[in-house]
C-alpha cells in the first residue's frame, strides 16, 4: 500500500461531501472557460466581419453606430446617403472602387441588403478571404437574390427557390409581397459573419419592393414584367464600402468626406472603429470575467472549508498515521495531495463538460447569433488559467495542512475521542 | 518472575554506539539490547510535581516484558518517551542501536514507523477501512517493513489473519466496523505485526475485552511474534497475564 492509496480511501470514506466540492469547482471551472471562450469567439467572429474595406462612408452618424448597421446589419440607420454624392465620391481620383449598400428589408427574420455584384469583388472577411458561392452566381436579373449560407440553411432554400420579400424588418405574414417573387440566383459559402444572415439582392430590387408600396399598402400595378421596364434608379443608399489606391491617404480622405459641403457625411475607417467598440464592450468583458474569477475563488474556498471542517472529525486519522510512522510533514502533504487531486478532478471535470457543451452548442451559436465557437481542445491561456487554479488551490491547502501539522504534533500518538 | 531493574551494572558498557546500518539484522540484536533506557528523566514542566526518572532498563531481542504498574504511574509517559512522542529533559533511548530524539520529529516519526508496531487500547482502526486495508496501511510509511515481505503482500496479510485466528478468506473485505472488539483488536495486531517490526508495544490492548477474549487476545500475539527477531513491549495494570511473559517489570521498580 502506498500513500496514494490512503488517500483515496480517506477521500472515498468522504465521498459526497468530496463530490459536492469538486462538482462546485468543476461548474466554476466551465463557467470561467465558456466565458472565456464566448468573448474570444465574438471578438473573433467581430473582427472577421469584414476586410479589404478602407472606409464606410455613410449619412452623418457615430462611428459606432455606422460600423454596427453597415457591418452586422445591426439597428437602422437614421439617415441615408444620396445618391448623387455616392456617385460624386466614387469618381473621385483616391477612390479605387466602392460598393453601395441599402438595408432596410427583411425576409422572414433575415435582414434583406442591396447591394451590387462589386460586393462579391472587393469586400472581404475573415483574413482578407473573398466570399465564395456555394452554388450558383451573382445578381444578374432584377429579381435575383442571393443567399447566406445561413439563410440557406435555415430556411431550406436551394437554388432557383423562389421567395418573398417584405418590407420592413419585421415578418408579419400578412404584407408580404405575393406578387414580387425573388428566384434564388446563389447561395454563399459559409463564413461565420454576419453576411451569413443576409440576403442580397440588386440596389434596383430594393427599389422595385418599395415603388408599389410608398403609400404604404399594396398597389395593383405591381406587376415583375412591368417593373422591369420601370426607371429603378436608387435615389439613395444606406452607405458605401469604399477602397482607395493608396492606403496611407485613409485619414486624409476621411477628413475630406467628412467636410464634405453638398452634404453631411461619415467616413469610417473600419479598424478604429473597431477599437473604439472594444473600449466600450471591454468594461462588460472585464466585469464578466471578473465574476468568473471570483466564483472560481469562492469554489476554491468552499473546498478549503470542506477539509477544514471535517478536520477535527480527523485527529484520530491522523494519529493512527503517526503512530505508524508518518512525519507530520508527510501528513500535510497528504492534505494538501488531497486538495491537490480535488482541485484537479474539478479543472478537468469542468474542462470536459466545456467541451461537451460546446460540441452541442457550436451549431446553436452559429444559427442564432453567427457566432463561430473554436472547436479547439485547450488552449495555452487555458492551460495557464488551469494550472493558476491548480495552484491556488494547492496554496489555500497550505491552511488546513498547517493546522494538521501542528495539530498531530500537539496530539501524539492518541486522541482520546 | 519478576525482576528488579538492576540490569544497568551488565549492559551499559557493552553498547556498541554505532548508529544506523543494523536494520533487522537479528546478528546485531543479539549483541546489543533491541531497546535500552538510560539515565532517562522527564517531567511535564518546573511546575508539575510529576516526575520520571529510569536509570536503565533494556529489551533484549526476542524477549516479552510486561510492564506493570497501576494507572497514574506513568506508564504511558514511558510508552511516549519510548516511542519518541515525549520528549525526556535527560537520557537516552535507543532502538536497534538507533537513538530516539522526540527532538526531531520527523526522524522520531520515521524510526517508529520502520522498527516499532504499536497497539492501543481502543480506536485503533480507521471506521473506513477494510481489514486488508488496515492491515496494509502500516506499510505505506514505512519502506523497511514493504521490503521485509517477501511474495505478494496480500498473502502475508491472511497468514497473520490467520495466525490470529481470524478467517482472513471471509473477513479479507469486510469494513473493520463490522467486525467484533476482540476482533478489532486482533486486526490491529495484524497491522502492528505485518513487516516484522523488532518492537511491538502494546498499551493496555485488552482492557476494552472481556475476560475470555482478554486471554485468548493475548495468546495469540504471543503466539504470532517471530520470536527470533521480534520483542514485545506490554503495559497493564493486570498481574494475572503475568506468568505469559519472559519477564515482568513493575513501573515502581523501574523508577525508584
Amino acid at each position: 500500500m502506498r500513500l496514494w492509496a490512503l488517500i483515496w480511501q480517506s477521500l472515498f470514506s468522504r465521498r459526497l461531501s468530496v463530490v459536492l466540492t469538486l462538482v462546485t469547482l468543476a461548474l466554476s471551472v466551465a463557467l470561467f472557460l465558456s466565458v472565456t471562450r464566448l468573448q474570444n469567439a465574438a471578438r473573433n467572429s467581430f473582427e472577421r466581419s469584414i476586410a479589404g474595406v478602407d472606409l464606410i462612408v455613410s449619412a452623418r452618424a457615430s462611428d459606432l453606430q455606422v460600423l454596427l448597421y453597415s457591418v452586422f446589419r445591426l439597428g437602422d440607420p437614421i439617415n441615408n446617403l444620396s445618391w448623387e454624392s455616392f456617385e460624386q465620391w466614387s469618381a473621385d481620383p483616391r477612390i479605387a472602387w466602392s460598393v453601395p449598400i441599402s438595408l432596410g428589408d427583411s425576409h422572414r427574420g433575415f435582414r434583406v441588403m442591396g447591394t451590387t455584384n462589386a460586393y462579391f469583388d472587393h469586400v472581404l472577411y475573415g483574413n482578407n478571404q473573398s466570399l465564395a458561392f456555394a452554388s450558383g452566381k451573382g445578381l444578374d436579373d432584377l429579381f435575383d437574390v442571393v443567399l447566406g449560407a445561413g439563410v440557406a440553411q435555415k430556411l431550406g432554400y436551394g437554388l432557383n427557390d423562389r421567395l418573398v420579400v417584405s418590407h420592413g424588418t419585421v415578418s408579419t405574414g400578412n404584407s408580404e409581397h405575393d406578387d414580387l417573387p425573388f428566384r434564388v440566383s446563389g447561395i454563399l459559402e459559409p463564413t461565420g459573419t454576419s453576411i451569413d444572415q443576409t440576403l442580397l439582392v440588386s440596389l434596383e430590387a430594393i427599389e422595385a419592393i418599395h415603388l408599389g408600396w410608398q403609400t404604404g399598402r399594396k398597389l395593383a400595378s405591381g406587376n415583375a414584367d412591368q417593373l422591369r421596364q420601370a426607371e429603378l434608379q436608387p435615389t439613395q443608399i444606406t452607405a458605401a464600402f469604399v477602397g482607395l489606391n493608396n492606403r496611407l491617404r485613409i485619414f486624409h480622405v476621411q477628413r475630406a468626406v467628412n467636410s464634405y459641403d453638398e452634404e453631411a457625411l461619415t467616413a469610417v475607417v473600419p479598424g478604429v472603429a473597431f477599437a473604439r467598440l472594444w473600449s466600450i464592450v471591454g468594461v462588460a468583458e472585464q466585469a464578466f470575467r471578473a465574476i468568473a474569477v471570483l466564483i472560481v475563488v469562492l469554489s476554491i474556498l468552499a473546498m478549503i472549508t470542506m477539509i477544514l471542517t471535517t478536520l477535527s472529525e480527523r485527529r484520530r486519522e491522523m494519529a493512527i498515521y503517526r503512530s505508524l510512522g508518518a512525519t507530520p510533514l508527510v501528513i500535510a502533504m497528504m492534505l494538501l495531495s488531497e486538495a491537490l487531486v480535488i482541485a484537479f478532478g474539478g479543472c478537468l471535470t469542468g474542462w470536459l463538460f466545456v467541451q461537451a457543451t460546446s460540441r452541442i452548442g457550436a451549431s446553436m451559436l452559429q444559427e442564432r447569433l453567427g457566432l463561430l465557437l473554436p472547436q479547439h481542445w485547450l488552449t495555452w491561456g487555458e492551460l495557464w488559467v488551469l494550472l493558476a487554479i491548480l495552484a491556488s488551490a494547492g496554496a489555500a491547502a497550505i491552511i488546513p495542512a498547517a493546522l494538521v501539522y501542528r495539530s498531530t504534533l500537539a496530539d501524539g500518538l492518541t486522541v482520546r475521542s | 518472575m519478576i525482576e528488579p531493574a538492576s540490569a544497568e551494572n551488565i549492559t551499559t558498557d557493552s553498547l556498541a554506539p554505532s548508529d544506523g546500518g543494523q536494520d533487522g539484522a537479528p546478528g546485531d540484536s543479539s549483541r546489543a539490547p533491541l531497546l535500552e533506557l538510560t539515565g532517562l528523566k522527564f517531567s511535564y514542566g518546573a511546575g508539575s510535581a510529576f516526575q520520571l526518572t529510569v536509570d536503565h532498563f533494556a529489551v533484549e531481542a526476542g524477549q516479552t516484558v510486561l510492564l506493570l504498574g497501576e494507572s497514574g504511574t506513568g506508564k504511558s509517559t514511558l510508552l511516549n518517551l519510548i516511542t519518541g512522542v515525549a520528549r525526556q529533559q535527560a537520557g537516552e533511548i535507543k532502538i536497534v542501536g538507533q537513538k530516539m530524539r522526540a527532538d526531531k520529529p520527523a526522524q522520531a516519526d520515521r524510526l517508529r514507523g520502520q522498527h516499532i508496531g504499536l497497539i492501543y487500547q481502543s480506536l485503533n482502526l480507521l471506521p473506513y477501512t477494510s481489514v486488508k486495508q488496515a492491515v496494509v496501511m502500516a506499510l505505506a510509511f514505512s519502506s523497511l517493513r514493504r521490503k521485509r515481505i517477501r511474495g505478494p503482500v496480500d498473502q502475508e496479510v491472511k497468514r497473520l489473519l490467520n495466525l490470529l485466528n481470524l478467517d482472513a478468506t471471509a473477513l479479507f473485505d469486510r469494513p473493520v466496523v463490522a467486525l467484533s472488539a476482540g476482533q478489532q483488536q486482533r486486526v490491529a495486531a495484524a497491522r502492528a505485526l505485518i513487516g516484522r517490526p523488532e518492537l511491538i508495544v502494546a498499551d493496555e490492548p485488552t482492557s476494552a475485552l472481556d475476560s475470555k477474549n482478554q486471554a485468548r487476545f493475548l495468546d495469540l500475539v504471543l503466539g504470532s511474534l517471530d520470536r527470533s527477531s521480534q520483542s514485545l513491549l506490554m503495559v497493564s495494570h493486570d498481574e494475572r497475564i503475568a506468568p505469559l511473559f519472559d519477564r515482568v517489570v513493575r513501573i515502581e521498580e523501574l523508577t525508584a
